[in-house]
């Protein structure tokens, strides 16, 4: 009986021993070589074999771990966040997700937040974007996402003006898009326009990375919107452009020239449009 | 027939339910379907997708492994243990003991799939209380079509499961053939699709590849037609059309399993 004892005592000994062993032994596991660098993405169709039965589910996984993935990488010391070959599993898994499930409306969505504001990879973005166009039927915001990308990073008027037109005809689209579409047949009033569609992807983001993005980026373009009204107010009194932005100031239309968010500057063109020397979708990192 | 049918149908159930591993399989389904809340948590917007998924992965799984752990032991324990002497000796044909084992086994799953559905449908509305934003296309209808084409497809696995077990002298065989025919159920037609278009993908397939392939996909169940998961998970329309082919299919295929198995199993020398 008393042995009987014994091994009733040992029973939460070996439980908390094998715990205390776990801890430290996952902790070098962290360290073992080629930790990092095992990042892969299955080919589709090998995938789609792969997976039996569970497409929606595996996908499900998928785009997690992604998720997971990225969220990690805010917690980096290291400049830029996320490597290229990093954004590129990013992108890989984003499509092997939307191969299994191309219904799944979350992958599209991280990759516009993700891959467009933070790695620039527009073309990437759109490419997904187009897929979940043209699958999810019903959803008005892959069209006018993919038509916003078109038109404010690439500058492609021609592509982003169908697109638009078709979140608009899309349930729940907001009346803006319509309009949005119909000006950009016409090039000008860029500035205004970018505010319109800024304004509506802040209404829709759901997490506070893209909306401090989106809010920084906002600022930015009133700040310009501002500087051009001032500049056009200029040359209505004094009949010319004024050399620099501070000569607003000096001229008394502006109180001061507002800071750039990206740690850039304002800079006057010769046109009279107002640009920021920072460029801001590069920045600084 | 039905009056001779009927009691071997009834052990093979009570049976079946005597089984602990059915308790473990209902233990697996309620943990995956708990874990769903957890799940559904860390997804930014198309909640009610992944609860699906979630719910649908589970109930499927659950009901494999009770086709591969309960429903081809229930035969093989009559041949191992000499039971099955008992019973033929009763004025009871072959044909008559095959046929009332598969209806037993046919109540086991739809008693175990009745359970699993209605967790998973539970868990799902759950989850629509918790994020009614992300449900606007879910329907209900076609996530009871989805359990019911889960229910098809595990009793056609089932018949063919009962076929293997009239031709081999072991239940390790069978499980293993059953195993291999749900894996190839399941991908036949991905891999028919990647054969026939393998030009595209870059790939080399020898003409007597494919025609293997092609003679697997009509000799071996397309299991991946009963598999309308996604179309649940995305409230898209399944037609009427659809659903009277895939039944017809499955009755099909499940009365030629079920013949071929009597045909054998007529023949079968007992030890």
């Amino acid at each position: 009986m008393r042995s009987r004892g014994l091994l009733w005592l040992l029973v939460p000994l070996l439980l908390l021993g094998q715990g205390v062993i776990l801890t430290s032994a996952v902790a070098r596991r962290e360290q073992l070589p080629g930790r990092g660098e095992t990042l892969y993405a299955l080919p589709s169709p090998l995938l789609k074999a792969m997976v039996l039965e569970y497409d929606g589910i595996v996908s499900d996984f998928i785009f997690l771990r992604t998720l997971v993935f990225i969220g990690g990488t805010f917690e980096r010391a290291e400049r830029p966040r996320v490597r290229p070959q990093e954004w590129d599993w990013i992108r890989d898994s984003l499509i092997a997700a939307t191969d299994l499930d191309p219904w799944f409306s979350d992958p599209y969505y991280l990759a516009n937040s993700e891959m467009v504001w933070d790695a620039g990879r527009v073309l990437d973005a759109n490419l997904l974007l187009e897929k979940g166009v043209h699958y999810r039927t019903w959803d008005w915001l892959p069209p006018f996402m993919a038509g916003f990308n078109y038109y404010y990073f690439l500058h492609d008027n021609a592509k982003a003006a169908p697109l638009l037109m078709e979140s608009a005809r899309r349930p729940g689209a907001s009346p803006v898009i319509a309009t949005l579409a119909a000006r950009l047949a016409n090039a000008s009033d860029q500035t205004n326009n970018a505010i319109t569609f800024l304004e509506e992807m802040y209404q829709l983001a759901s997490d506070d990375m893209s909306r401090n993005l989106l809010h920084e980026r906002l600022t930015a373009l009133l700040d310009i919107q501002a500087l051009e009204k001032a500049v056009a107010m200029y040359r209505e009194r004094n009949g010319v452009l004024p050399e620099r932005l501070e000569n607003l100031v000096t001229a008394g239309v502006l109180v001061r020239i507002p800071v750039e968010p990206y740690g850039g500057r304002y800079r006057l063109e010769s046109d009279g449009r107002v640009v920021s020397s920072s460029d801001f979708g590069k920045r600084a990192e | 027939m039905l009056t001779r049918l009927w009691p071997i149908a009834v052990i093979t159930f009570k049976e079946g339910v005597r089984n602990r591993a059915l308790y473990g399989i209902g233990a697996i389904a309620v943990f995956l379907l708990l874990g769903t809340q957890l799940v559904c948590s860390m997804i930014p917007r198309d909640v009610g997708k992944v609860a699906v998924d979630l719910a649908l992965s589970s109930t499927s799984f659950a009901g494999l492994l009770i086709v591969l752990f309960i429903g081809i032991n229930l035969m093989a324990k009559d041949l191992d243990r000499r039971t099955i002497y008992m019973v033929l000796a009763r004025p009871i044909s072959r044909g008559q003991y095959i046929l009332g084992k598969f209806c037993g086994m046919g109540l086991i799953i739809g008693a175990a799939m009745t359970l699993l559905g209605g967790a998973a449908t539970v868990s799902v509305l759950l989850t629509r209380v918790l994020y009614p934003n992300y449900f606007d296309k879910f329907t209900l209808s076609t996530l009871f079509l989805a359990i019911l084409f889960q229910v098809l497809s595990l009793l056609l696995l089932t018949a063919l499961s009962f076929l293997y077990s009239a031709l081999s002298s072991t239940s390790f065989i069978s499980l293993l053939l059953t195993v291999i025919t749900y894996l190839i159920g399941q991908v036949t037609t991905d891999i028919k699709a990647l054969v026939e278009t393998a030009d595209k993908v870059g790939i080399q397939v020898s003409a007597a590849m494919t025609f293997l392939v092609k003679a697997v996909y009509y000799l071996f169940p397309n299991l991946s037609l009963f598999d309308i998961k996604l179309q649940a998970a995305h409230g898209l329309p399944v037609p009427l059309t659809y659903v009277a082919m895939v039944s017809g299919y499955w009755f099909l295929f499940t009365a030629l399993a079920l013949v071929a198995a009597v045909l054998i199993f007529e023949r079968r020398e007992f030890p």
